[in-house]
């Protein structure tokens, strides 16, 4: 099928990158808070490269990111292609160093790693 | 109010959890208050036992369908098996708003 919404559309759009969002407004400008909350982790690790889609921008990408993750809610995080949950479970990963071992995993050096290692020095 | 109360039902029914809060956020999202637009959940439940958060809060979804297909607009899920919630009965602290809402043309997720 075609549509940006279609099964097709919505799996090159979460293997195009490592790290991909879709979220309300974009990470310069987040529109809902928990779009933002995802946002505001990545940056905590350092994260500034990902793909981050608008879904307010698509509402058949909107529709069809939930279809394809069987999930109902916005925003989405997806790690090497596979969906990893929203902003609770993101959140959850940050607090319990599952992120920073899933961001190694993809190669990507989390920015805490770094300050762990000022503070050690201290 | 009407949705708090099927979202109550509807958890205690899939998940006959130990411990369950169904809080109202919608205030916090722009609307008024009392809208039932966005809710928070901690479910506290044995069957989340050797469950990953994904597959908790997915039961958290399964049980709600209805409710997520209509007038849900968002669910912040805290699920937590009885140990957990007894070593950590906190609950993280929610985001805030950024009127996301208002952008939006009808109130769907």
């Amino acid at each position: 099928g075609g549509g940006s919404g279609s099964r097709e559309a919505v799996e090159r759009l979460v293997r195009a990158h490592p790290v991909v969002v879709f979220m309300k407004g974009s990470p310069a400008q987040p529109l809902c808070g928990f779009s933002n909350a995802v946002v505001q982790i990545l940056r905590l690790h350092g994260v500034e490269d990902y793909r981050a889609h608008d879904v307010l921008q698509d509402p058949d990408l909107r529709q069809g990111i939930k279809n394809y993750s069987n999930w109902p809610t916005i925003p989405q995080v997806y790690l090497n292609g596979e969906f990893v949950g929203g902003c609770d479970i993101l959140l959850q990963m940050h607090q319990n160093g599952d992120l920073v071992e899933e961001l190694k995993k993809l190669g990507i050096r989390s920015a805490l790693l770094d300050a762990e290692k000022d503070q050690d020095k201290k | 109010g009407p949705l708090a109360r099927a979202i109550r039902a509807k958890l205690d029914a899939a998940l006959q959890p130990t411990h369950l809060q169904v809080l109202d956020e919608s205030s916090r999202h722009g609307g008024p208050p009392g809208a039932e637009t966005h809710f928070a959940v901690v479910v506290v439940s044995g069957r989340f036992a050797g469950l990953p958060p994904l597959q908790r809060h997915r039961l958290v979804h399964a049980a709600l369908r209805a409710e997520l297909a209509g007038p849900l607009h968002a669910l912040a899920i805290v699920a937590r098996t009885p140990q957990q919630w007894e070593s950590d009965p906190r609950v993280p602290p929610r985001p805030p708003c950024l009127g996301g809402s208002k952008h939006e043309r009808r109130g769907a997720a």
